[in-house]
């Protein structure tokens, strides 16, 4: 019977336990330097996204309008006429009401004090005295964008 | 006889230390003293590991720092308070940075007193030097960038003592500053700076430290270790002490860094300037000077100073000096270093 190196022998154990340390510890700083690099929920700390896609063009026909959200604020997207949209705050200038599209009139509804704005945000009658704030719409590939006209992030 | 001396060689060559008193390879000392004196004999290593973390973690910052006047404190803000892990890696930039220029600092006095700046070892000294300046450069253009009350102030006091440096204190203001107050401008130039102009310069000046010392060390030793695979072996034990030694480090940066984290004052306002701010550590004696001296004669001996430290090895040649010059040596040295502390302290305090 032969002497047997005990397996695994001591110094490949140690070298095993050194190398996994070393592996463990480089796991830990590369999976940090990774969780530190994924921005985090950052739209309300100014590193939003430039734009905010609304949805396919050609689900939104002629004269009918569609509410969404851009970074918490509510905004109207109107498709004019003939690919021509229009993107407005939906918060009425008077008192802050949300406000709606009502397609067959072409007008901005204000439900709180009979704020009424045209098809380009402007007003008809009623108490508000500014038109809706506008924000900018593009086509982009066939999807609707919408950012805010002077370009900051909206 | 052959196979005995090259036993002889090869037995010493393994315990190979370097003398900090004369910073030539010798036997080694009791264990003890050993770890105490390769602490102190390495401690250029320590500073290269620290421009390492320096790198990484400058690196790291990039990615959410943004440098505008009506951005930057918010995106420190940012980094501090919401990306996962971001005041960490701040806070071990911060740390690594004033370790790194105080180890850069012993560093130089440990060099001095032990005269590791004699031949061949000139314009190792030298670049070691100019790289030190580099890192000086580093940390300032980097105390602006967060952009806060602290940052704006203390700069500004800066800018004061820039101005009354004749001929061309004005001028570099200009190019640096790009203008006279500390707006838009100053944050951008100090930032490019910071991040593309000084870390080449790091670059050239830690290549060439490193290379000449290589060199010198390779003519040393070319005598004692003509074994290659000896050389092998020694250079893999060394190894293994420098990845103990980095590890080691790491858990103290950490520590530091985890438990004594950075403050982010407000953001800077041009308007409301903060009552009696100190610059940072490392600046303190030569604003102590500023207070004594009008800014002629400061800068004058700024550069008289300086001029003498980078031409110390070609002052000191002899390769055997005699007591007495050893004497004045020491002397000088001591002088200098309880010179630079007493005016930081006074400074400090005032």
């Amino acid at each position: 019977m032969t002497m047997n190196e005990p397996t695994p022998s001591r110094r490949s154990f140690l070298t095993r336990l050194l190398g996994g340390t070393v592996l463990v510890g480089f796991a830990g700083v590369i999976s940090s330097i990774v969780a530190y690099l994924v921005p985090p929920e950052a739209v309300q700390s100014g590193l939003g996204p430039l734009r905010t896609k609304i949805g396919k063009a050609d689900d939104l026909p002629p004269g009918q309008g569609k509410l969404a959200l851009v970074n918490d604020e509510p905004v109207w997207v109107v498709h004019q006429s003939q690919k021509k949209f229009a993107a407005f705050s939906a918060l009425c200038t008077h008192k802050g009401c949300l406000v709606k599209w009502e397609e067959k009139r072409g007008l901005f509804m204000c439900p709180c004090h009979e704020g009424r704005f045209d098809e380009d945000g402007n007003v008809v009658s009623g108490l508000p005295r500014r038109p809706l704030t506008r924000f900018r719409v593009g086509l982009v590939h066939d999807d609707l964008y919408v950012s805010r006209g002077d370009g900051r992030q909206v | 006889m052959t196979c005995m001396s090259r036993a002889e060689t090869g037995a010493r060559s393994e315990n190979v230390v370097v003398d900090i008193s004369t910073d030539r390879a010798s036997a080694p000392p009791d264990r003890l003293t050993g770890v105490a004196v390769s602490a102190v004999a390495n401690l250029g290593g320590v500073a290269l590991f620290l421009f390492g973390v320096q790198i990484v973690t400058g690196i790291l910052l990039l990615a959410y720092y943004r440098p505008a006047a009506d951005a930057a404190s918010a995106s420190m803000g940012i980094i501090n308070d919401e990306v996962r892990f971001g005041w960490l890696v701040r806070s071990v930039h911060w740390w690594s940075s004033d370790l790194l220029i105080l180890v850069g600092l012993l560093h130089l006095v440990r060099v001095y007193f032990s005269r590791g700046y004699a031949a061949p070892r000139q314009m190792a000294w030298v670049s070691g030097i100019l790289l030190f300046i580099v890192i000086l450069g580093f940390g300032f253009t980097g105390t602006l960038l967060p952009w806060d009350q602290y940052a704006y102030w203390s700069i500004d006091s800066s800018r004061e003592t820039i101005v009354t440096i004749p001929l061309i204190g004005n001028i570099l203001l200009a190019l640096f500053w790009g203008g006279w107050e500390i707006g838009q401008e100053v944050l951008l130039r100090f930032y490019a700076l910071h991040i593309s102009i000084l870390p080449w310069l790091a670059l050239v000046c830690l290549s060439m430290h490193l290379g000449l010392l290589w060199r010198a060390r390779r003519i040393e030793s070319s005598a004692l270790r003509p074994v290659s695979s000896r050389a092998a072996r020694w250079f893999a034990a060394g190894m293994v002490d420098v990845f103990i030694a980095a590890l080691l480090l790491c858990a103290g940066l950490l520590t530091l860094a985890i438990v004594f984290p950075p403050e982010l004052a407000p953001p800077a306002d041009p308007l409301s300037p903060l009552a009696h701010v100190q610059p940072r550590w490392y600046l303190l004696p030569a604003r102590q000077l500023l207070r004594h001296l009008s800014g002629g004669v400061a800068s004058l001996v700024t550069a008289a100073l300086l001029a003498l430290i980078l031409l110390v090895p070609f002052i000191d040649r002899s390769a055997a000096p005699s007591s007495a010059s050893r004497t004045v040596h020491w002397v000088l040295g001591a002088a200098a270093v309880a010179a630079w502390v007493f005016l930081a302290l006074r400074q400090y305090m005032s």
